[in-house]
């Protein structure tokens, strides 16, 4: 007879039912039981199946992509250029929200490439779409563009909290942070970091509300909340620039549709990210960041 | 939603008889992938989960099925896989193999899933741990596409599957 401990190893159609009595944990060789029922191989196979279900990204929508810009497609990557190919020396590498399509940012984020002095914009794929798979992916972008000379990083959602992670983790590697929808995780503390941060947010943001991003502002530096890019602080100390958007919701800081749980946005997807790219613009140039490549 | 769920459950209806049998074999598994969309980038793709059973046809041929799940730059996908793994090499605990399996999936995303598949051959070595349980090397070369995400972004590329598993 042969003990065989039900947790770790269920033996089912065994070579006669031999009976194991006296342990809670063990059962009859063979017999089905409940607790047979919930072992380790249903648990393997039930596991991934049951986070499969959960794990849908959001399809990106049709993207109308301006003609003045030029995407490439990379397997760890998208990199989005103005087509004239002049940019500022200042990119921005940008890490999507979670469970949502990387492609699902390109029309947004090609407004901000196009504008000032245009920039290059890396869209960083996920595994997963989960930027919590490799928080750090980020900071490869450094090899893959020497002729950007300084970054700033940003993203929406799950991107944005990760984001604060690379930051923490690589703080030399990044002037600025962008967060939409997001903020740091509490293990992550940026508070004396000597980069600048623009954090964003709809005002019918109905995933992320305006308390919790308050409730973490001690986690980044001195904190500004501003109602138009006007009020933008200027000076050289690091800030946190805080800025609602009116009538704005969290699906429309990418172009995947609406998405469970949010609000409804009064403003049209276009009039919320021709608003962000003007406040990253803005973020920019007050932070010194907007110059021409040479 | 609706269809992938109807797959999942199709995919554990599927295995659920074969787990009353001895040979199933766990392992975590490492993608990475050097073309895409008909360019050569070497990367990491992701990683995933499968689940395989196995049954013996003769001493050295098994067929199997397979339920796998994972996570890729760009998308969480699930497949179904069938096989066969030929022993050609047995020495004390060890034995090598040589399998190809076919693979029928979805990818996993909202407000439709996608259909997705693919062809792998595999290079394995085993080590018997005792009569019941063995350890296992997985090196492969696999093609995937998903017609559907042309219009999206990277819908047919290789990876070279690397896994570790325990069958029991």
């Amino acid at each position: 007879m042969r003990l065989v401990d039900t947790h770790i190893c269920v033996s089912t159609r065994g070579k006669g039912d031999e009976e194991v009595r006296g342990k809670g944990n063990l059962y009859l060789r063979g017999k089905f039981t409940i607790m047979n029922f919930l072992s380790l191989k249903y648990f393997f196979l039930l596991s991934p199946l049951a986070f499969g279900l959960v794990s849908c990204s959001y399809l990106p929508e049709k993207q109308d992509i301006p003609g003045v810009v030029t995407i490439y497609e990379y397997r760890n990557y998208i990199e989005i250029n103005p087509a004239s190919n002049r940019y500022s020396k200042t990119g921005l590498v940008f890490y999507p929200g979670g469970l949502v399509d990387p492609h699902a940012y390109i029309e947004p984020l090609s407004d901000f490439a196009i504008s000032g002095k245009g920039h290059k914009v890396v869209i960083v794929k996920m595994p997963g779409n989960l930027a919590v798979m490799n928080p750090t992916q980020g900071a490869w972008v450094y090899d893959d563009f020497p002729d950007v000379e300084q970054w700033v990083i940003g993203g929406h959602s799950l991107g944005g909290v990760m984001a604060c992670a690379t930051v923490n983790q690589y703080p030399d590697f990044f002037k600025g942070l962008v967060l939409m929808a997001a903020y740091p995780e509490t293990s992550t503390n940026l508070n004396n970091w000597e980069g600048s941060v623009l954090s964003l947010r709809g005002q019918f943001d109905g995933l992320v509300d305006s308390l919790q991003i308050a409730s973490h502002q001690g986690l980044l530096p001195t904190p500004f909340w501003i109602r138009s890019a006007d009020e933008f602080p200027t000076g050289d100390s690091p800030k946190t620039v805080y800025y609602t958007i009116p009538g704005g919701n969290h699906a429309q800081f990418g172009k995947y549709g609406p998405q469970e749980g949010d609000g409804t946005a009064t403003i049209s997807l276009v009039e919320q990210y021709e608003t962000v790219s003007q406040m990253i613009l803005k973020f920019f140039i007050i932070n010194g960041l907007e110059y021409d490549k040479q | 939603m609706t269809s992938s769920r109807k797959f999942l459950v199709f995919c554990l209806l599927a295995i659920a008889p074969a787990l009353s049998a001895q040979k199933l074999e766990v392992s975590f598994r490492g993608y990475p992938s050097s073309w895409y969309n008909g360019f050569f980038e070497p990367a990491l793709d992701g990683g995933g989960l499968a689940l395989t059973y196995f049954h013996s046809l003769s001493g050295n041929i098994r067929l199997g099925a397979s339920a796998e799940y994972d996570l890729l730059l760009e998308r969480n996908e699930c497949y179904a896989g069938v096989g066969i793994l030929w022993k050609f090499w047995e020495h004390n605990r060890f034995s090598a193999h040589a399998g190809a399996s076919v693979l029928n999936g979805i990818n996993l995303f909202r407000p439709k899933v996608l259909y997705t598949g693919g062809a792998e051959a595999t290079g394995r070595l085993e080590f018997r741990l005792s009569e019941r349980t063995a350890l296992s090397l997985t090196l492969g070369a696999r093609y995937t596409l998903s017609p559907a995400y042309k219009n999206y972004g990277v819908w047919r590329h290789n990876s070279w599957p690397v896994g570790i598993g325990i069958s029991f």
